[in-house]
């Protein structure tokens, strides 16, 4: 570990940082399509809800994020294997062996396991959204700017969601080691041959150079997915930015 | 009612505001007069929470409907009606829009995230339909108007980068961006000191000149407003309980309230051994004592006041002006009340 | 919006004098209060308490409550749906799932204590400590929860767990070692606040001891704040154990629990979903029925949370 490499594999005898690089783009495909698919799904939920605060669309979100939050990912997992997989067959039950084989079978393959991930994330994310859009609606600038006469999509998507973004990217970044933890389960649920595949083989054949190895590694990831998160801060907050010159 | 000028630009009558939160509605504003005439500043003064500020919002239509509701017998400017709720339109595409508003504090009214001139721009490209490139033009000339030094480099600076008064200014350069013919200003320099202050009344006084714009100048400052308006207007517990020119109000107050206030309000140059305040506190919106809402607090209340909302009345008979007492014109100081 | 008033301060040095309002600080000392606080709790969050008491006594007295025996074939019948002898059908051994949901509570509820009051103790006292002594001290624990944190807690677990071995008590041990620093984070900052309050800084001014100032002026305000992140630790823990007896690290078959069922239970999902389903609801409803209790304790605590959302 000190010499900066991360060693070899006691069972396969590969170096670990191979072994890694091997199984780390499918891991990533799953984590960054489940933030993409968490960002686009649960920023537009938030915002609805704050709006429509107490009405029927803030209620169901409410309920609906408690109720993924309860539900534990490989279950999620499983119950969408049940319902889209087994029953519907609208996605096949081994989506790995379809990635690569165009786009329509691809985003196929990877569907199912990208919205489990996604779930607890966006209830998450949603809930943070809506928080952060009621407080700034009640701003002064706000105010401000439906008293020039915007229309109100303008004075939501524009004035009031650029600083309401900033505790959103806050939680998307913190929140993604907890999403990386979940790509451990959910590709055993899934059969996809990731990290987290990779971890629990490890775990059973007590390959510790390969355990530490990717708990170095996502705890990297999690160090860089902070800095990121400090300098998309600064893209959107000004008052960042000049504070640190 | 009487207006003192011959073309009136806005005209309110009995506006009346109420807010529902979950249960009961509660009337905050209870059938408010009010006109503005062309190129006429005209004053609002009252506590906190005696509905001021409430009434140019809702003249403004940016009070949050619901919980709010705003009714009013009639509400226009220059023949507009604005009773339909919303911002008002100008009517005739991009022409900016016929009313704007500044507000108390300019720390926060600006969005912190846009430089300065994108806010501008944004206002003057969506609401005046001009190219971007018209725009910036316009926004460097609005902000050399409210005297920003330095305004063609300073449009890519953001509000943090501003003291508050030039802050202000750039509120006020962005609601005469609208070109709006009355301005609405909710205590514009309270947020302010004293010296910065002089120099936003300066200005705003300068601009309603030269623009012939009416002006709502909304204050719970006294010497401020009188600074500024032509013509004021004292409200409590969301009535106007006296109104008439400046200098008449200020001379020779009728009203108990009115009275109190200028008691209250300290003088340059006066040495006083003991200051006068006004016992008691403006009455719960939600349960207001019946009769007159100022008898609670009012050295010379008696019985019709406890019973019976007073009438708008005339202030001097032939002369311009209201006040709402059924004691109007009884001297509170000669009363000895000054407890 | 009912405020509810827990607020009120019996050991006021101050003088009568109102004290800034801390709205991330929960207060609630006594037991009156407690009492009070349940009743103002609200319906959800009540309906989630009965629950989790519920299923409390269920883990209890699991082996007199279960119908048939958890580890052994109840049926020749095996991956048999939910039928009358077997409400929740039987699995691929043709043992009765609903015994075996009915015992695998044991493990859940065994598992969320043990880690609830480990981190508890732990983490709530190194929370206070490093709040309240700051310092070298308070930088230290800060740096090494960091690092903590850095790592995905279920990484961490695994990662546990594979130095330790697996079984019940090296989960417990791997699940609190991830979650002391949550504790500890959330203890120390209302342990901070808390100090900045003018009657701890009249006590410690007049000379009070520094022990007596943390146990008798700080520790009952953190409690409430505490107690909310318990019920979180809770939630934590469960779904934690379930997810590694699901990757086959925790807890091991024969023995049941919600997991090592939904994990079995895999491979049939296309002939027999419902074996996998019983034990995932089970899971659904505990963590559920937690949470809510943890939602509502928390508004309690900290009405201004709730304000928010206005």
């Amino acid at each position: 570990m000190l010499t900066g490499d991360l060693g070899q594999s006691v069972r396969s005898l590969q170096p670990v940082t191979s072994v890694l690089g091997e199984r780390l783009p499918v891991t990533g495909l799953l984590a960054i399509g489940a933030t993409l698919l968490t960002i686009v799904v649960a920023v537009p939920l938030g915002i609805l809800a704050a709006v429509r605060k107490r009405k029927f669309a803030d209620r169901a979100l409410l309920v609906t994020s408690a109720l993924s939050l309860a539900v534990p990912s490989f279950f999620l997992g499983i119950l969408l294997l049940i319902a889209f997989a087994v029953n519907l067959r609208w996605f096949p039950v081994y989506g790995y062996k379809q990635l690569g084989e165009g786009v329509w079978p691809s985003i196929q393959g990877i569907a199912l396991p990208v919205v489990a991930l996604a779930v607890p994330q966006t209830a998450v994310v949603a809930r943070m959204t809506r928080a952060s859009m009621l407080e700034v609606l009640s701003q002064d600038y706000v105010v401000t700017a439906r008293a020039t006469g915007l229309s109100r999509l303008r004075v939501y998507y524009r004035h009031a969601l650029k600083n309401a973004l900033i505790p959103i990217v806050t939680v998307v970044g913190l929140n993604f080691g907890a999403l990386l933890g979940g790509t451990v389960i959910i590709e055993q649920v899934f059969n996809f041959p990731g990290l987290g595949t990779l971890l629990i083989n490890s775990v059973n054949a007590r390959d510790y150079s390969i355990i530490q190895g990717i708990v170095l590694l996502f705890g990297a990831a999690y160090i860089v997915i902070n800095l990121s998160v400090d300098i998309v801060y600064a893209y959107l907050d000004p008052r960042v930015r000049y504070g640190q010159s | 009612m009487t207006a003192t000028v011959d073309t009136p630009l806005l005209t309110v009558e009995d506006l009346r505001v109420s807010f529902a939160y979950g249960g009961r509605p509660v009337e905050v504003v209870h059938g408010v007069d009010l006109s503005v005439g062309v190129g006429e500043s005209v004053g609002i003064v009252g506590e906190s929470g005696s509905g001021k500020s409430v009434t140019g919002r809702a003249i403004m239509g940016i009070l949050p409907t619901p919980p709010a509701r705003t009714t009013a017998k009639r509400m226009e400017i220059a023949g507009q009606d604005l009773r339909g709720g919303g911002v008002p339109e100008a009517g005739d595409g991009h022409q900016g829009q016929p009313i704007a508003m500044i507000f108390q504090n300019p720390f926060t009214a600006l969005n912190p995230v846009f430089r300065v001139g994108s806010t501008l721009t944004e206002a003057l490209v969506k609401r005046r339909g001009m190219s971007r490139s018209d725009a910036t033009a316009e926004a460097v000339r609005l902000l050399d108007r409210v005297r920003i030094p330095n305004a063609k480099s300073r449009i890519r600076n953001y509000p943090h980068e501003f003291s508050g008064g030039m802050q202000q200014r750039i509120v006020i350069a962005l609601a005469l961006a609208l070109e709006p013919r009355l301005l609405i200003a909710d205590e514009p320099t309270t947020a302010l000191d004293v010296t910065v202050q002089a120099e936003i009344l300066e200005l705003l006084r300068e601009i309603q000149t030269e623009r012939t714009m009416g002006m709502i100048f909304i204050s719970h400052a006294l010497g401020v407003v009188a600074e500024v308006v032509s013509r004021v207007n004292v409200m409590y517990a969301g009535r106007i309980v006296e109104s008439g020119p400046v200098g008449s109000v200020y001379d020779d107050p009728k009203h108990p309230y009115t009275q109190a206030l200028l008691l209250a309000a300290p003088k340059v140059g006066q040495f006083r051994t003991r200051t006068f305040g006004i016992p008691g506190s403006p009455p719960d919106p939600s349960s207001p004592p019946p009769g007159c809402a100022f008898h609670p607090r009012c050295a010379l209340a008696t019985d019709v006041c406890r019973d019976t909302v007073p009438d708008v009345r005339p202030r001097l008979a032939g002369g311009s002006g209201t006040a709402s007492c059924h004691h109007a014109g009884e001297s509170l100081v000669a009363e000895g009340a000054t407890r | 919006m009912a405020r509810v008033d827990i607020q009120a301060d019996p050991t006021n040095l101050a003088g009568g004098m109102p004290l800034p309002d801390s709205p991330t600080v929960a207060v609630a000392t006594g037991r009156q209060r407690l009492v009070a606080g349940l009743r103002s709790l609200g319906v959800l969050p009540t309906i989630g308490l009965v629950v989790v008491l519920l299923l409390v006594v269920v883990a209890v007295f699991a082996p007199l409550i279960a119908p048939f025996d958890a580890t052994a074939p109840a049926s020749i019948d095996t991956l048999a749906g939910p039928s009358g002898a077997h409400w929740f059908g039987t699995d691929m051994y043709g043992r009765d799932v609903l015994s075996r949901v009915i015992v695998g509570a044991q493990v859940s509820m065994v598992v969320g204590f043990a880690v609830t009051i480990g981190s508890l103790v732990i983490g709530g006292l190194l929370g206070l400590v490093a709040g309240f002594v700051g310092g070298l001290v308070d930088r230290i624990l800060g740096q090494l929860t960091d690092v903590l944190l850095a790592v995905p807690g279920i990484l961490l677990a695994i990662a546990i767990v594979a130095m330790l071995g697996s079984g019940i008590r090296n989960v417990c041990i791997a699940l609190t070692i991830g979650q002391i620093p949550l504790m500890l984070r959330v203890v120390r900052s209302a342990t901070l606040s808390i100090s900045q309050r003018p009657m701890v800084r009249a006590a410690r001014a007049i000379g009070a001891r520094p022990s007596r100032v943390l146990l008798r002026h700080i520790a009952p305000y953190v409690w409430g704040t505490a107690v909310v992140q318990c019920t979180f630790t809770f939630a934590h823990a469960i779904l934690y154990e379930a997810g590694l007896s699901f990757l086959g690290i925790g807890v091991q078959p024969p023995e049941p629990t919600w997991g090592n069922m939904v994990s079995e239970a895999r491979a049939f999902i296309g002939s027999q979903p419902w074996n996998a389903i019983f034990p995932g609801l089970a899971i659904v409803v505990v963590v559920l029925a937690i949470n809510l209790v943890g939602d509502g304790l928390r508004d309690l605590a900290d009405p201004e949370s709730r304000g928010r959302g206005r």
